[in-house]
């Protein structure tokens, strides 16, 4: 399933799976996301940024409708639209109905992160936490939130050390 | 010859920007992403609000809002100035250019492909004055939908900050001439000899009919 990135030219409005999208540069991005934690505090900013990624990602699926019977293509849809939109490499392989360890070769908030500050004081790939969450909650039917998803390990903190960034999901830490 | 908006806007879907092999948008000197119009919206608009609980002092709230709109700065110093620079702008811009305003009007026909609304010159004076008029700002937009149109302050943040870093760009920074965008130049442009700065005419998240904004030089 192949989903493009339409454009309304009577609103110069982008928009995938009906949720409108818009061009940011690595700039923006890590600035504004730096700049919500001053604001709020990191927890807070944590909790918001997941939460939100989580939200809307969620809309896109409840507008796609994929009538797909087997969570490994909503996966692979997930993975796809991930890579489509710029945000990296997402690796779905060893996740499951109790969660599991993704990994992200590539991440757009780790790379660029660390090439903009330089070493992160902890995971920086907020977004696609909640990208992560929203993909498994509509391929297995379950209801991780917030709580139960962590980065274990993020480039952004140290390239040399961590090659990939790797994100873990379960209920209690499990 | 005038500014070809439609050309310009078929121009930059023709890039073909999406994630390559490795999922990451190379251009322009920057690493691009389509972001969620709502999620971007949502972390300024919710974290003003949770900032807001905390802080009530208004001067404190102003600096908190001033964070965005540098966010836009930031956005307008790197992504705009590196179209202006690329070989695409160039390619399809440039041969319409003969003005250096006629490169204010090409980068806003480019803005008009990026996804953040409809951008419209009402009024562009050379080295004094830019007034634009924004249709379906993402961040107006999600604000009207969550929280009505009866804010106590502008919203349209990005739209600030993109707008008066054009003018800084082009009047200031010569863009004309493809400098580095690097961060000492940003500081210089920015926060050191910046000349133009951005107002809000009307916005409706206020309750006003449409968002104009005017960006004109610090007296």
């Amino acid at each position: 399933m192949s989903v493009p990135i339409s454009f309304d030219k009577e609103k110069n409005i982008l928009t995938i799976g009906g949720q409108p999208v818009v061009l940011h540069c690595h700039h923006y991005n890590m600035f504004l996301q730096q700049s919500i934690a001053d604001l709020i505090g990191e927890e807070n900013a944590r909790n918001l940024q997941i939460s939100s990624a989580q939200k809307v990602i969620s809309k896109v699926y409840d507008n796609l409708k994929p009538s797909f019977s087997d969570p490994k293509e909503i996966l692979e849809l997930g993975a796809e639209i991930f890579k489509k939109l710029g945000y990296g490499i997402i690796d779905f392989s060893k996740v499951g109905k109790s969660g599991g360890q993704i990994m992200l070769p590539m991440s757009h908030y780790a790379f660029n992160w660390f090439e903009k500050f330089g070493p992160a004081k902890s995971g920086v790939c907020l977004f696609a936490m909640g990208f992560i969450l929203a993909t498994i909650n509509r391929a297995f039917g379950t209801d991780f939130s917030v709580t139960d998803i962590r980065e274990v390990e993020c480039r952004a903190m140290n390239p040399e050390e961590h090659e990939h960034c790797v994100i873990e999901v379960g209920k209690n830490g499990n | 010859m005038a500014i070809d908006e439609d050309a310009v806007i078929e121009g930059v879907q023709q890039l073909g920007l999406e994630g390559g092999e490795n999922g990451l948008i190379l251009e322009f000197g920057v690493a691009l992403t389509y972001g969620f119009a709502d999620y971007y919206a949502a972390l300024e608009y919710e974290a003003e609000r949770l900032f807001q609980k905390e802080a009530s002092d208004e001067f404190v709230l102003q600096a908190a809002r001033e964070l965005f709109i540098e966010a836009g700065h930031i956005c307008g110093f790197n992504t705009l100035g590196g179209i202006m620079k690329s070989e695409a702008w160039d390619a399809v811009v440039m041969p319409m250019i003969e003005s250096r305003e006629d490169w204010i009007r090409g980068i806003i026909a480019v803005i008009n492909a990026l996804g953040w609304g409809r951008y419209e010159i009402l009024e562009l004076i050379p080295e004094e004055k830019l007034v634009v008029e924004v249709k379906n700002s993402y961040e107006c937009r999600y604000y009207l939908e969550h929280y009505g149109s009866n804010a106590d302050s502008a919203k349209c943040y990005l739209s600030l900050g993109v707008l008066s870093s054009i003018m800084n760009l082009i009047y200031e920074g010569n863009i004309l001439e493809k400098p580095e965008l690097t961060e000492t130049f940003y500081h210089q442009l920015f926060k050191e000899n910046k000349k133009f700065i951005a107002r809000s005419l009307s916005c409706r998240a206020k309750g006003d009919n449409v968002c104009t904004i005017e960006v004109s030089k610090i007296q």
